[in-house]
């Protein structure tokens, strides 16, 4: 007799207890670019996704608590490894896809997204011709036409400077249209560029940087990503062109440092704000999440806005799952499920975010009225350390573009 | 024949040195033939290694570019964890790639040996792609820095009628450093017993077993030189050009085999004249041409399919055709 | 006929399975795999005509994909407007051409073919005087050569350079589609190689000499193979782009030629039947070891390697003991068991966490891993069986059916001949094509 009771009130206990402590498994699947030219980027990239993740891993929505986990595929930085991966996440029961970083690559594995009824949020594609694939596709960073035609008027204005070269890696759909878009509002400005092209498989610039020489530029425009640019300013320097080297968010990213070493530094370029600029609240959120950065990743050379913007990738995707669950879809049923949280996601406003507020309603997948950073590379130690400081941010508006310069 | 030949060379190096001077002026001119030299001496030591295992064992040894980025990266390890001065870890490199070529030798092509050539090709080709994956799985299929930081990379200049000329100190090492490595290859290979043993197992490899020379080890011996010589090309490859990754072989890999063809492939001395020509042939295409910038990446593989369709014996090689 | 009826029968079940897995249910990956499969096979079976059959070591069939790639997709894809079809088919008045996207795709994928056999021509006729493995290099150059040329800024005023193409329509995406031209290739492939060409070619492998003394003309056969096999090449590439959606030339980098190079060799040198199985191991390899490769704690990854490199060694030796007739223990066997004992002991400890040192439990990433075990089995292949699996047998009806003594009157060899290749010879012919039931 005593037994049974005992064993009643274990049974009683467990029940009471399994309830609350039961979590529900959601796949979250993660297309990026851990090896391959775009790496170094998407690596920080992957990392912001995971520190966002260890600060919150789980919601609760009624008495259920649901846990997020994540189904990674590298892409390597290749297109066709891209669909295939794409092709692979969405055979899976994963309920979203967080991102590429490249526009390269996100641009390559959009349209499977988009037939397959999967939302994809880019980290990092600034490409604007990404979003316009289709509804299922979402961003978070700022696009190209802003970011490069104010780059263009800031190098024109503000530096002086009325020839420049702008060096591109012709095989990258980033750089590429990025190079055009400068291109055509620096001449709009007034000013001449010319145009240095190589590929991903270039190691030794000299022959476009002796070109660059002869056109006798005042400011150089760098539009590769580190694995390229790095060396690339390394041998400038190395070859005695001493202008001012600038650039978009490509070159925000510690490997830049690692790879060019003292020469990146006193580098220009856009990008995410700096932390310092961003509006007290979020300041504390994106400490929190450097904290939990460099305590997962305590080796780590340096912390750059692109992490930012991967924790804002897991931030969003978890709001818009758990509005979708609070407005009574079922994550068993992954088809349809996958339909709400993108409709979930199409209506969120004001999303406290560390890149900034995030607002999706009324988009066609790029968040409303991004703000972007200038910054600069400074103090550059031996071991790849920098310092990256801020020279101000942009502000975009309904009609203009203002600039806030750092005090 | 001889003068004639001499003449013609001497006409061809005059024209070209005025059409440089006169399109690029002076300092260019320097600058551009100075990188010519660089990387024309980087392209003459792997190809001196894939020549020399050609003229013993009629083997395109594939595999050889990756060997070339294996001495880069036990270079950088080596540098790395045990703080070693660049030139002690090239050397150490260079004894740890030959064994490794060496090993490579035994386990893969040595099996082999009586097999049709393509056979032996297609085996290469799977060595490659093991060697390029192990890489991949084992140091990290990213780009890294070279560990090594030395004062030939720092840039100086000098003046040539009031142009100012960029180098490293890096441009004149490695030049100077085939010419050791050539000036040894010869001196091993006409002077020594080893060599004569080699030269005679080049000749004719079942005379040599009689003669009772161990074949068996030349080969090995053969393939642990060339292997030592690519790994040397790989670490100063690094030095001037900083980034590894396990994928960097293959490129220079195919731009050495088309020097060691031009020169002749069976022939030290000609591929040394072949990657020096490569070399200036690149950089003056596009130092002249400078629409023809995007070209020059494939410039070699193309200067390879016209030579291989045009003149495969190339300028100081073995008939390539096959006799009744 | 009743192997000409089974054959029949069997692709028809075959071809109706898949029609049923695209339009009505089954998994949208196996489909995707399915599909690549066959387009890849497409390629490899070309490669086993030059390669196999011709004995001409062909290294640049990825370049011979690009081109039709890329010819297919300038003519289909609606962001390329200079070449697209629909426009200019609708202003010839030509409905039949402008109005069905499959009859446009299906245009577009031959002339794919068409070009890739002219380039194939183009390569082969200057190669014919060249020896094996300089063939090969000229081959290998030509594949890399037009990837580079394709993005430089000359080339990119066709191609669209790094950028890509994007947009191809799918429409032979699908396994049934991709099926068809698979069966269409092998089909015309294998009445080539049974034909007097095929007969030909083979003589020109064993001996050219002996070849060109009876009268054969060497030139024009070897060409003919070069130009046939660029051309189904070609036809792959146009399948592969309208598989993919987006090309660019990185997707024909010199790994898509070692794949195929794996699926040849490693299925079997001379057997078409050898290539596609090859093909189908190559994308299972490809597609379902890609978990492997994401990040993870080294320990366990090695550990389970090294317990199944024990349990291979011990069937070697399991099969090598029943089999051998001899039955006595020799040291060879002690040796591999020994090794095959200490893996598995530190498997083992691998795997269950034990060992003490923290590299091993850190996650890295272990990109490379897939290729790796391809070029571990090519190499394997290359070293003890390098007519690879099948050697230059194929499938044939008889493996099943015919019992082992039983003898084909010469009228039913004969009608067989469309498929087992000997004519009217009787067994044991100058051709080593071995196949079931002979």
């Amino acid at each position: 007799m005593k037994r049974v009771i005992v064993f009643a009130l274990v049974l009683a206990m467990l029940a009471v207890t399994g309830t609350a402590w039961a979590e529900t498994r959601i796949l979250v699947g993660v297309n990026m670019e851990l090896t391959g030219y775009s790496s170094g980027q998407g690596t920080e990239q992957y990392r912001g996704i995971l520190a966002a993740h260890h600060i919150q891993p789980t919601f609760t929505v009624g008495d259920t608590t649901y846990r997020i986990e994540f189904s990674v595929c590298d892409n390597q930085t290749l297109r066709e490894e891209a669909i295939n991966c794409a092709t692979r996440l969405a055979g899976e029961s994963v309920v979203a896809v967080l991102g590429g970083f490249s526009s390269s690559m996100s641009i390559a594995a959009a349209p499977i997204y988009q037939e397959r009824r999967l939302a994809q949020i880019s980290t990092g594609a600034t490409n604007p011709v990404l979003t316009q694939i289709g509804d299922y596709i979402f961003r978070i960073p700022f696009t190209d036409d802003f970011q490069s035609q104010t780059l263009a008027q800031y190098v024109y204005e503000t530096l002086g400077a009325r020839r420049v070269v702008i060096f591109r890696q012709a095989d990258d759909d980033f750089s590429v249209g990025y190079t055009s878009l400068f291109q055509n509002a620096f001449q709009r400005l007034g000013g001449q560029v010319q145009v240095q092209s190589f590929n991903q498989a270039a190691v030794d610039f000299s022959p476009q940087l002796n070109n660059a020489r002869r056109f006798n530029p005042d400011v150089l425009v760098n539009a590769a990503f580190c694995q390229l640019a790095g060396p690339l300013v390394r041998q400038s320097r190395a070859m005695g062109l001493d202008q001012p080297w600038v650039g978009g968010d490509s070159l925000d990213s510690p490997t830049c440092t690692e790879l060019a070493g003292e020469a990146f530094e006193g580098v220009q370029f856009t990008g995410f704000p700096e932390l310092s600029q961003l509006a007290p609240d979020a300041l504390e959120r994106a400490g929190a999440v450097q904290d939990a950065y460099f305590e997962l990743y305590p080796s780590s050379v340096g912390f750059s806005g692109v992490t930012l913007a991967g924790s804002d990738a897991y931030g969003v995707i978890r709001a818009a799952i758990e509005t979708a669950i609070r407005s009574g879809a079922d994550p068993a049923d992954v088809a349809r499920f996958r339909v709400a949280v993108r409709d979930a996601l199409a209506s969120i406003e004001g999303y406290p975010g560390v890149t900034g507020d995030i607002t999706y309603a009324g988009t066609e997948g790029t968040p409303a009225n991004r703000s972007m950073g200038l910054l600069v590379v400074r103090n550059v130690l031996p071991d790849g350390r920098y310092e990256r400081d801020s020279m101000g941010y942009f502000l975009i508006g309904p009609d203009s573009t203002v600039f806030y310069p750092h005090e | 024949m001889r003068g004639r030949t001499l003449i013609n060379v001497t006409v061809l190096v005059a024209l070209f040195v005025a059409a440089g001077l006169a399109v690029l002026g002076p300092g260019l001119f320097v600058q551009n033939f100075l990188s010519a030299l660089s990387m024309g001496s980087q392209y003459a030591l792997i190809a001196t290694g894939y020549s020399m295992v050609y003229g013993i064992v009629r083997l395109i040894n594939f595999a050889h570019g990756d060997v070339f980025m294996l001495g880069a990266y036990l270079a950088h390890y080596l540098i790395l964890f045990l703080n070693m001065p660049w030139w002690a870890a090239m050397l150490v490199s260079m004894a740890a790639t030959g064994l490794i070529g060496a090993g490579i030798e035994r386990v893969a092509y040595r099996p082999l040996r009586q097999a049709p050539r393509a056979s032996l090709l297609i085996t290469a080709i799977a060595v490659s792609l093991f060697l390029e994956n192990a890489a991949n799985v084992v140091f990290g299929a990213r780009n890294q820095a070279f560990s090594a930081r030395s004062g030939l990379t720092a840039s100086r200049s000098f003046e040539v009628f009031g142009e100012p000329v960029y180098y490293q100190s890096l441009l004149f090492v490695v030049p100077l450093i085939t010419l050791v490595a050539l000036v040894g290859l010869y001196v091993f290979i006409e002077r020594s017993k080893a060599g004569a043993a080699i030269r005679a197992t080049a000749q004719d490899v079942e005379m040599a077993r009689m003669l009772g020379i161990p074949v068996d080890r030349m080969i090995a011996l053969v393939f642990f030189v060339g292997s030592a010589l690519a790994a040397a090309g790989g670490v100063m490859y690094s030095l001037q050009y900083v980034q590894i990754h396990p994928l960097m072989g293959i490129l220079p890999g195919i731009k050495a085999f088309t020097a060691a063809v031009i020169g002749g492939i069976g022939s030290i001395p000609g591929a040394v004249l072949g990657g020096l020509l490569l070399g200036l042939a690149e950089t003056f295409v596009v130092a002249f041409f400078p629409g023809l910038t995007s070209f020059q990446q494939v410039f070699a593989v193309i200067v390879l399919l016209v030579i291989l369709l045009v003149r495969p014996t190339g300028i100081v090689g073995e008939d390539l055709t096959e006799k009744v | 006929m009743r192997n000409r009826l089974l054959w029949f029968i069997s692709i028809a079940l075959i071809g109706a399975a898949l029609l049923y897995l695209e339009r009505v249910a089954g998994g949208w990956l196996l489909a995707r795999l399915l599909s690549l499969t066959a387009i890849w096979a497409v390629a490899a079976v070309a490669l086993n005509l030059t390669n196999g059959t011709a004995g001409l070591p062909n290294l640049g069939q990825h370049g011979f994909m690009l081109v039709g790639a890329y010819v297919t997709a300038l003519l289909t894809s609606p962001k390329t407007t200079a070449f697209l079809m629909a426009p200019w088919a609708q202003s010839l008045n030509l409905n039949w051409l402008s109005q069905s996207a499959v009859v446009q795709m299906t245009v577009a994928v031959l002339a794919g073919g068409l070009v890739a056999a002219l380039f194939g021509l183009a390569v082969g006729i200057p190669s014919l005087r060249l020896r094996g493995d300089y063939l090969a290099m000229v081959t290998l150059g030509f594949g890399e050569a037009i990837r580079y040329v394709s993005a430089t800024d000359q080339g990119t005023l066709l191609t669209n350079g790094g950028l890509g193409i994007r947009g191809v329509p799918a429409v032979f995406g699908g396994p049934f589609a991709a099926y068809v031209w698979l069966v269409v290739t092998l089909w015309f492939l294998t009445r080539f190689t049974q034909s007097s060409y095929g007969r030909a070619l083979k003589s020109i492998r064993e001996d050219e000499l002996a070849a060109q003394a009876m009268g054969i003309n060497i030139a024009y056969h070897k060409v003919l193979a070069f130009g046939i096999s660029a051309a189904f090449a070609g036809i792959a590439g146009g399948l592969y782009a309208s598989w993919l959606g987006t090309i660019d030339p990185n997707t024909f980098q010199i790994f898509l030629m070692t794949y195929l190079l794996v699926a040849v060799s490693v299925g079997g040198a001379g057997s078409n039947t050898g290539a596609v199985l090859g093909t189908a191991l190559v994308v299972l390899v490809r597609q379902y070891l890609q978990p492997l490769e994401q990040s993870q704690a080294p320990g366990p990854l090695i550990g389970w390697a090294a317990l199944a490199t024990a349990a291979a060694l011990f069937l070697v030796v399991a099969a090598k003991w029943r089999f051998h007739k001899a039955k006595t223990a020799n040291r060879t066997f002690w040796r591999i068991g020994v090794i095959g004992g200490l893996l598995a002991v530190a498997g083992v400890v691998l795997v269950s966490g034990a060992a003490p040192w923290p590299w091993f439990e850190e996650p890295r990433s272990f990109v490379g891993l897939r290729n790796l075990l391809l070029g571990v089995c090519l190499l394997l292949v290359m070293i003890y069986r390098p007519l690879g699996a099948l050697g230059r047998s194929e499938f044939g009806w008889g493996l099943i059916f015919d019992r082992k003594d039983k003898e084909l009157s010469d009228t039913e060899r004969s009608r067989d001949a469309w498929l087992t290749g000997e004519g009217a010879a009787k067994k044991g012919g100058p051709e080593d094509v071995s196949h079931g039931g002979a």
